[in-house]
């Protein structure tokens, strides 16, 4: 039995708009961890996941959101670290990752923090949810 | 330390550290506790201890791990003069060794086994780093998180919080005068909470091993005192708490500790070093008296 391969509805030309994924990497260092990333220009439909709410609190206004990105190129969640002796970076079931943590996702001027992956490249895409990262 | 410079031109002064003073400290001397290579320091890791630590330890944090190695050409195991402090996976630098040399092994008779052969023959030194020392040992409460670990890792994670107690409630005040300056010098205690999570099939030994290190090993409570640290001894056993994850048991093991801080503040104000009295009657001054100050 084939497969039904989603790459032309997820980047196409009809629905699908581009973005920008800040790719990290990074290293444990005295303090914690120091992340630096890269910018990786992305493709795919966008939609809403959740809606903007606004949170009152005493503390002032908060706002709350996230976002569905589709793309052809795998969106990084945070991947594990070999660590202590251990050299298996990010392998994770689809090949050794270059990445640590979860992917940053530029679009109309908010930052989204990947928190969630549908993993489908055997049909042809990934999925991705994530939040706004701002607050306002 | 921090000052505060307030619109009159008084300003406070504390030796309090912050969290994140605190943790990279607690960082540092876990690693040191449970055998971690954790030097060298580079000076953006200096800058991140108290800075009482960092002056005191910046030779020692700064220094390459060194000792000398009696190389056979092509041959990937050679005997060192000593193996304190090397254990595998820690990277080796030096003549006589190629690029991306690795300790594979550390074996009776103080023999160490290389990932790659040597390619010169003699006593040469070699420079040991450990480049998941600070991975080995980890800070709690990253911005953006951090990564995982693997269930086979023995992996640590501090986290520090200051703490209330009656104790820190008392203040020790003393008011001294330098000049014209008036100086309001407060000493009290902080207390603080230091958590450590170990992760890894060796996680309850380890945690054993910190909190016997805090109370037994006078180096480390050198180490601290510097910082203005000092341990309560009072330490409850640690607790072994596997975690269920994704299916599977992940060996863990909690431990805490209490430390009092000594935190010095000082407040600065200035005073009156003369006044100038001038006394009028009706037919014009009559006096003028100057009152000076001590």
């Amino acid at each position: 039995m084939g497969q039904i391969n989603l790459t032309r509805v997820v980047a196409g030309n009809m629905l699908p708009e581009p973005y920008t994924v800040e790719r990290s990497t990074g290293a444990f260092v005295a303090g914690g961890w120091q992340t630096t990333s890269i910018n990786v220009a992305g493709y795919g439909v966008v939609s809403v996941a959740d809606k903007q709410d606004l949170q009152m609190v005493p503390e002032g206004d908060r706002v709350t959101g996230a976002m569905v990105f589709h793309s052809q190129q795998r969106i990084y969640e945070t991947q594990q670290d070999g660590g202590y002796g251990q050299p298996e970076y990010g392998a994770g079931g689809f090949g050794v990752a270059t990445q640590f943590v979860s992917d940053k996702i530029a679009w109309r001027g908010q930052l989204y923090r990947v928190l969630a992956v549908s993993p489908y490249p055997n049909r042809g895409y990934w999925r991705a949810v994530g939040v706004r990262m701002s607050g306002q | 330390m921090a000052t505060i410079t307030y619109p009159d031109g008084t300003s406070l002064t504390s030796t309090a550290i912050d969290e994140r003073q605190a943790q990279s400290m607690m960082q540092l001397v876990t690693g040191r506790m449970l055998g971690v290579l954790m030097t060298p320091y580079s000076a953006a890791a200096l800058a991140t201890l108290p800075p009482a630590l960092s002056a005191v330890e910046a030779a020692t944090l700064a220094a390459p791990w060194q000792t000398t190695l009696t190389l056979t050409a092509g041959q990937s195991s050679a005997p060192a003069a000593s193996t304190a402090l090397l254990y595998p996976n820690q990277t080796a630098v030096g003549t006589g060794l190629q690029a991306g040399t690795r300790v594979t092994a550390v074996g009776p008779g103080n023999l160490v086994w290389l990932s790659l052969p040597a390619t010169v023959s003699g006593p040469q030194t070699a420079t040991f780093a450990d480049p998941d020392c600070f991975s080995a040992v980890r800070v709690g409460w990253q911005q953006e998180g951090q990564p995982a670990w693997n269930i086979a890792a023995d992996i640590c994670v501090v986290r520090c919080e200051p703490i209330d107690t009656d104790y820190g409630r008392m203040r020790d005040s003393v008011q001294s005068l330098q000049g014209i300056t008036a100086v309001f010098t407060d000493t009290y205690t902080r207390a603080w909470r230091v958590y450590w999570a170990f992760y890894g099939p060796n996680s309850t030994d380890r945690a054993r091993a910190v909190r016997s290190a805090l109370v037994t090993i006078q180096q480390f409570a050198d180490l601290l005192a510097t910082a203005g640290w000092y341990v309560n001894p009072s330490i409850s056993m640690p607790q072994r708490v596997p975690e269920l994850f994704q299916g599977q048991w992940w060996p863990r093991t909690d431990l805490y500790a209490d430390f009092n801080e000594q935190v010095t503040e000082t407040y600065a104000t200035g005073t009156v070093e003369q006044v100038q009295v001038i006394v009028n009657r009706a037919t014009g001054v009559y006096e003028t008296l100057t009152i000076q100050g001590d």
